[in-house]
């Protein structure tokens, strides 16, 4: 008896343990290439019809339908607080935009609350959630950049408030500079100066190159 | 929807000074372009924002109520009150006072209810597909070349600048108090023709080509007068085959290219040109001709 409840729990753990793998490599994939993750992405009937549910082009009564079978279907709470904005119930939408980040702590509602409270012209609210996207960003920080560089007028403080990581304050450097705002691009290569960072020296002599 | 509009334009006093205006959200299935970033899923959008999608549709809500969506392999600058469309289709809903612009040519609902499909067929040309409502097209100079009706689908390609006056349309004429108009049957816009020998082709179905008078007023009921070069007799609809008339074919062979003055004749390939504009049926009109005025082509068409 002893025994079989043992094997069932090895089972049980080893089953958990794939699925958990699978989705933090399925995740990595998407995040690293989105459209070939999306190319190769070849979903099990039960997934793909979780999916359909959450549909962008499913009704609200669907979606509800979809999440009180699965409160965990992120997609799905993201969708109806859109759709709940687009309706003008900021409430409702700050809600189930909630909900979709309490129940998926990865990037997207992170991201998806950072516009909402960016739209919604919630400074305070807007900069905790889009420090978390940006924690959680693993390669294009130019969107969420856009978003708080056109709510903070200094760009040091943009980059403090989103962290200031390397990776983020490289990408804030290029995307200033490729919109020829030379003055706080060279207020964001002194921060990234200042970490002394071997790896940024050719970035940073390139500008300095540009500014004479 | 209106309230989404005024929420946003409410409470965000602050960001009109700091942000360029908001105009809306964009969400996806999966990944897209926002001005030139890849996006996951949803994405805020501001004044002149280029979205591009690979896979997948994208849809975007306007705060002025106007939502639409961009089909796969789609690239648009979107505004508050239009789209560019640059590459690929989008579907109009909702669109009272929104309207797309592609090659130049304006494409506006005649009523917020409308809805249509409009893509690009190619780098040239614009296929409008009106589903409910209908749809104007108009050119670059604001000359309406088509009144797209609801269950239809036209194909457009702007002539040369050159060609930009050129008309070519086919109907029945008919006289109100003096004045000759003609309603194509193609683009479905109705002109004021003037000429010398209208008054004997009265009642006729006949093929006219002319240029463009912007400098008169139409006649009510019309949109645009244009000065005949040439007026040709059309035997039947749908039957081909010109049955001569007054100017020949030779005029309108010299006007901006547009008209071979052999084998004219209306039926599936039928192509109309109004203000400058080539249109046609989709099904047996552009598509089907292959080559439009100014391109070589053996195929037989009304031009």
């Amino acid at each position: 008896m002893a025994l079989a409840v043992r094997v069932l729990l090895l089972l049980f753990l080893g089953s958990a343990f794939f699925l958990t793998i699978r989705l933090i490599v399925a995740e990595a994939e998407f995040r690293l290439d989105p459209e070939a993750a999306l190319r190769s992405t070849t979903p099990s009937p039960t997934l793909s019809h979780a999916a359909d549910l959450a549909r962008l082009e499913s009704s609200p009564d669907e979606l509800r339908t979809a999440v009180s079978l699965n409160p965990r279907l992120s997609s799905a709470w993201i969708q109806l607080g859109l759709d709940a904005e687009a309706d003008g119930n900021l409430p409702e939408a700050e809600t189930d935009l909630l909900r979709a980040a309490s129940v998926d702590r990865l990037y997207v509602p992170a991201w998806t609350l950072a516009n909402f409270y960016f739209r919604s012209g919630d400074a305070a609210k807007f900069w905790p959630w889009a420090k978390r996207a940006a924690d959680l960003t693993y390669d294009d920080y130019r969107p969420l950049l856009r978003l708080a560089d056109a709510l903070e007028t200094s760009p040091p403080r943009v980059a403090t408030r989103l962290g200031g990581g390397a990776p983020l304050l490289r990408a804030y450097l290029d995307l200033l500079i490729d919109a020829h705002r030379l003055d706080s691009a060279r207020e964001v290569a002194g921060l990234l100066a200042a970490r002394h960072d071997p790896v940024d020296r050719d970035r940073l002599a390139a500008f300095a190159e540009r500014l004479k | 929807m209106k309230s989404f509009a005024v929420l946003i334009l409410g409470v965000m006093p602050g960001l009109v000074i700091a942000a360029p205006p908001v105009i809306g959200t964009a969400t996806a299935d999966g990944a897209f372009r926002l001005n030139g970033d890849t996006v996951i899923t949803d994405g805020t959008l501001t004044e002149g924002a280029v979205v591009e999608t690979v896979r997948g549709n994208l849809w975007v809500r306007l705060t002025g109520g106007a939502r639409l969506s961009l089909g796969a392999g789609s690239r648009g600058k979107l505004y508050g009150d239009h789209i560019l469309l640059e590459k690929g289709e989008t579907h109009l809903e909702n669109g009272i006072g929104f309207h797309l612009e592609a090659l130049g040519l304006t494409i506006r609902p005649d009523r917020g209810t409308s809805t249509g499909r409009i893509g690009m067929l190619g780098s040239k040309r614009v296929r409008v597909s009106a589903l409910t409502g209908g749809f104007q097209v108009l050119n670059a100079r604001g000359v309406l070349v088509a009144n797209v009706a609801a269950g239809s689908a036209l194909a457009f390609e702007p002539q040369a600048p050159a060609a930009a006056a050129v008309t070519h349309i086919t109907g029945t004429l008919t006289e109100q108090s003096g004045h000759f108009l003609l309603t194509d049957q193609v683009t479905h816009v109705t002109v004021e023709v003037t000429g010398q020998g209208l008054q004997a082709q009265v009642g006729q179905v006949v093929q006219v080509t002319g240029t463009l008078n912007a400098a008169a007023t139409p006649v009510a009921g019309a949109t645009q007068v244009v000065a005949a070069t040439s007026v040709q007799t059309v035997a039947a609809a749908g039957a081909g085959g010109a049955a001569g008339g007054a100017g020949g074919g030779a005029a309108a062979a010299g006007a901006g290219g547009a008209a071979t003055g052999a084998g004219i004749g209306i039926g599936v390939t039928t192509v109309a040109i109004v203000g400058g504009v080539a249109a046609a049926a989709t099904l047996g009109g552009l598509a089907a001709t292959g080559a439009l005025p100014g391109q070589s082509s053996n195929a037989t068409v009304s031009r």
